[in-house]
């Protein structure tokens, strides 16, 4: 006899999956809406924006196993690329006088604009992915450095259509919590049906062992490339959505320090799981928001003949110490290797053991599966 | 006329090159040792500086002690960031200590930051390095005189210690496998705790030439030459220390003809043209110039 709640089928895995952490997601933006004030409200709303960022990130350093430097290219690229089809022709005139006539006198309203920002992503996606796949485990997070340095100089490069260092204005904000919500369940959906799916399990059993997945026929280069596309969609929504919920930003945003808080976000929570990247991004946002108060509290601040006038980067500190802190205690995250459905599945199936213990004569069986 | 050009290009290249082959170098030394691709060599490399800066300025004195400060200190530094950092890492897979060293790289960084200054701290350099003498007919700064000379001298050096000497031929088997090693009785934190330390004083000497091109030192200095230590290691072949010599003075080469024929609109490119060179240098050999090809099935 089987028993009932099984999940066995990896469409009903994702869907519960999805569900659970999307009920959590939605709970929490009905709280912060009804509750909280505006200051709060925006840190809700960049919570949303890094749950899709790192779930994106996770769909392909997750599965493959592979650390990557680069995604933040991604969003940086989503960013300026969707701002200049959301934005007037009249504010785009001001803004960046010297762009070429056709995307001047584009305005498209959000969804095809997302559409066309990641058609931008996936086109770099893809130019940089399909040499990237081919190199090994070990060079890849390298070589990633190499195309953020590239996106990075050609974001600053490009003046005339990213002005360049400068700031860039005058992006319309239409990003609001419904969207990131919705955004940061579909998000959490891809990535539960890539994960599911046999490209995704294939993709994993090379994570575990790659030589052993490639003898048993996976084709590990090609897999990569396509956990690389999707992830870079992803986090291109992500940007595009940043973007339009800063209204105002420069290529320095979409560099190295993002890139840090991404990297603590998807390794906290626990990277080869969606849900320890939205259990990591929530851990590690709350810690920055923290250390963003504690920042403003302590300048100023004097103790006797101490004064101190400023602390510099007290949030990348706390995200370096807690990188620390999970690589020395517990390197597969907060959460561990299990999606938040089968940890259900497995406390449901011990609470049966527990209650009917003639039908267990092995329970290991039961905390095997999943 | 058109040669002498050609000449003091290449010496461009070979004392950027020979930058980027000593941190490439040193990558690759621990790398080959433990697996671990340190992101926080760069702030070895910034500390250096900083000790130059602290003897030449505070302290006040003269060029040979600020060289000898930054490569003593970025032996200590390389040296203490294996005990304290990587020691609780030691033989985990290579995500885990690539995640720990961006970690300390980022926290050395903020670091730098509150203790000494967000700001570039200047370094006055006797101005005789910048003048230029006659080599053979063709002018070349004393500075990139001394940075080729520099170079090729830890280049021999090192290869001496590692053809000659038994803890050099350790380190050799070592690099090549380390289990093996191991079990031939070469001590694994020997090993380790001089890779490092070569790793250290390396990133010192390349510190030195650096800071003598840019005259300052500021908390992030070392991340761009790092990265671009990186990816040269890379493109030569991850592992290989001959690899990480050839990807840097490859790399050297690359950007200093880039920023020599380049025309003017492209050169804020410059960057990104070159690391799309090695991109495509890696999409005809991902395993890098000198790499072996990966395990086949």
């Amino acid at each position: 006899m089987r028993e009932r709640l099984t999940l066995d089928s990896p469409i009903q895995r994702s869907l519960a999956g999805t569900g659970l952490l999307g009920a959590l997601l939605a709970a929490l933006a009905v709280v912060v809406a009804l509750i909280f004030g505006p200051a709060e409200q925006q840190v809700a709303l960049n919570f949303y924006i890094w749950v899709i960022a790192v779930v994106g990130f996770g769909i392909y350093s997750g599965n493959s196993g592979i650390m990557t430097f680069g995604h933040v290219a991604f969003m940086g690229i989503g960013a300026y690329a969707g701002a200049l089809l959301t934005m007037a022709p009249a504010v785009k005139a001001q803004s960046v006088p010297n762009l070429i006539v056709v995307v001047q006198d584009i305005q498209l309203p959000l969804l095809p604009a997302i559409l066309g920002a990641l058609v931008v992503v996936g086109i770099v996606a893809f130019i940089f992915g399909f040499p990237l796949s081919r190199l090994s485990a070990a060079a890849t997070p390298i070589a990633t450095l190499a195309m953020l340095m590239i996106v990075y100089v050609v974001l600053v490069g490009a003046a005339d259509i990213t002005r360049g260092s400068q700031t860039f204005f005058g992006v319309p904000p239409l990003t609001d919590l419904t969207v990131v919500v919705i955004f940061a369940i579909v998000a959490i959906l891809t990535a539960r049906v890539f994960r599911e799916s046999v490209p995704g399990l294939r993709l994993r059993a090379s994570r575990e062992d790659e030589l052993a997945s490639r003898s048993m026929g996976v084709d590990v280069a090609n897999l990569r490339l396509l956990a690389w596309m999707l992830s870079a969609l992803v986090v291109g929504l992500a940007g595009f959505l940043l973007g339009h919920n800063l209204t105002a930003f420069s290529p320095k945003q979409f560099y190295f320090t993002l890139q840090f808080a991404l990297v603590a976000m998807l390794v906290v929570g626990g990277p080869t799981t969606v849900t320890g990247a939205v259990g990591g991004a929530f851990v590690v946002t709350l810690l920055m928001e923290t250390a963003r108060r504690v920042e403003g509290l302590l300048a100023g601040f004097s103790l006797g003949p101490i004064t101190i006038d400023h602390i510099f980067g007290l949030q990348e500190v706390t995200l370096g110490l807690v990188i620390l802190a999970v690589m020395y205690r517990r390197r597969e995250g907060l959460l561990g290797r299990l999606e938040v459905d089968e940890m259900l599945v497995r406390w449901w199936r011990g609470r049966r053991a527990t209650a009917m213990p003639d039908r267990t004569e092995k329970p290991a069986d039961g905390t095997r599966g999943g | 006329m058109d040669l002498d050009l050609f000449v003091q290009q290449l010496v461009n290249a070979i004392s950027l090159g020979g930058v980027y082959a000593l941190l490439a170098l040193g990558l690759a030394i621990v790398f080959s040792v433990m697996g671990l691709v340190n992101f926080a060599h760069g702030e070895i490399m910034t500390l250096a500086g900083y000790g130059m800066w602290f003897v030449g300025m505070v302290i006040g004195l003269t060029l040979p002690f600020m060289f000898l400060a930054a490569i003593l200190l970025g032996l200590l530094a390389a040296v203490l960031m294996e005990r304290i950092a990587f020691r609780p890492v030691r033989g985990s897979s290579v995500v885990t200590m690539l995640i720990t060293s961006f970690a300390v790289s980022g926290i050395l960084q903020v670091t730098f930051q509150n203790v000494i200054s967000p700001r570039p701290r200047g370094i006055v350099f006797p101005p005789e390095i910048s003048q230029t003498i006659d080599v053979f007919g063709v002018d070349v700064e004393i500075i990139k005189l001394m940075a080729i000379v520099m170079v090729l001298g830890s280049l021999g050096l090192l290869m001496l210690f590692l053809r000659r000497t038994t803890l050099g031929i350790s380190m050799r088997a070592a690099a090549q496998d380390f289990s093996v090693a191991r079990l031939m009785g070469i001590r694994a934190d020997t090993v380790i705790a001089v890779a490092f330390a070569i790793s250290g004083l390396l990133a010192g000497v390349a510190a030195f030439l650096w800071v003598a091109q840019r005259g300052s030192v500021d908390p992030a200095m070392g991340l761009t030459p790092v990265i671009k230590a990186f990816i040269a290691s890379v493109m030569g072949g991850l592992g290989s220390l001959p690899g990480a010599v050839v990807g840097g003075f490859v790399l050297g080469f690359i950007e200093v003809m880039l920023q020599a024929w380049l025309p003017d609109a492209a050169l804020p490119f410059k960057d990104a043209v070159s690391l799309v060179i090695v991109i495509a240098i890696l999409l005809w050999r991902p395993q890098g110039l000198l790499g072996k090809a990966t395990d086949r099935v």
